[in-house]
């Protein structure tokens, strides 16, 4: 079987090769998401980013009362 | 200097004169990068007439601030489908489709403007900001999902 090859700065390489790290980051108003594959040699050769928007932007039109 | 998420005011202008955003036109999200120079926000009025990583950026330019094109992710943005304006409740919600994801990007960012590429100046409706950021890819996928169409969750919401 073909070993699974990835896509990195460094060409494709075999996912076994390198470290996988999955990242998490809850703020009020997105959740991102970094995966991260890093050489043996420490340098980061591929890093998916993802922002999972959970809310956009408000703005309240003015308003006032007149009896 | 920094983005604030915020719906810009001169977005509520052009609202009120009811002849700059049209449903038909063409919406972008683009990239700030991290160590931008300008301040985005609520007094942000445009992304430039043209979009290209180029010029000082102020209030009406993102010029240099831009996040510059990288693999399948282009200069001027995310394109925006799927124009939504409804009413959820008593809020007014306008919402778009966000474009698939920008693949073999290497690009760090802490924030995004939402604006009109079909006016001529490209006039912004929204900043948001990263919080955290930068959110940085190497050589890799990079996404914005958006919000769930809603009166208290809707890209832009007005009340």
């Amino acid at each position: 079987m073909t070993e699974p090859l990835i896509h990195t700065s460094r060409g494709n390489l075999p996912v076994s090769s390198l470290k996988f790290e999955v990242k998490w980051s809850m703020e009020p108003t997105h959740v991102s998401i970094t995966e991260t594959y890093t050489a043996d040699d420490g340098e980061v050769v591929r890093q998916d980013a993802h922002v999972c928007a959970l809310a956009g932007v408000a703005c309240e039109a003015s308003a006032s009362d007149h009896t | 200097m920094a983005v604030t998420t915020a719906v810009c005011s001169q977005f509520l202008a052009d609202l009120l004169g009811m002849a700059v955003h049209a449903a038909g036109n063409t919406y972008k999200m683009v990239l700030v990068k991290n160590g931008h120079a300008g301040t985005y926000g609520v007094g942000t009025i445009s992304a430039g007439a043209t979009v290209d990583g180029t010029g000082t950026p102020t209030t009406t330019l993102l010029g240099t601030d831009a996040v510059a094109a990288s693999g399948t992710y282009g200069v001027t943005g995310f394109t925006l489908t799927g124009f939504s304006a409804t009413l959820q409740t008593a809020t007014g919600c306008l919402d778009f489709t966000m474009a698939a994801a920008a693949t073999g990007t290497t690009i760090s960012a802490s924030g995004a403007i939402l604006y009109n590429a079909t006016q001529a100046t490209g006039k912004s409706l929204a900043c948001y900001s990263f919080a955290g950021a930068p959110i940085v890819s190497t050589a890799g996928n990079f996404t914005i999902t958006a919000p769930a169409v809603g009166a208290s969750t809707s890209m832009i919401r007005l009340a």
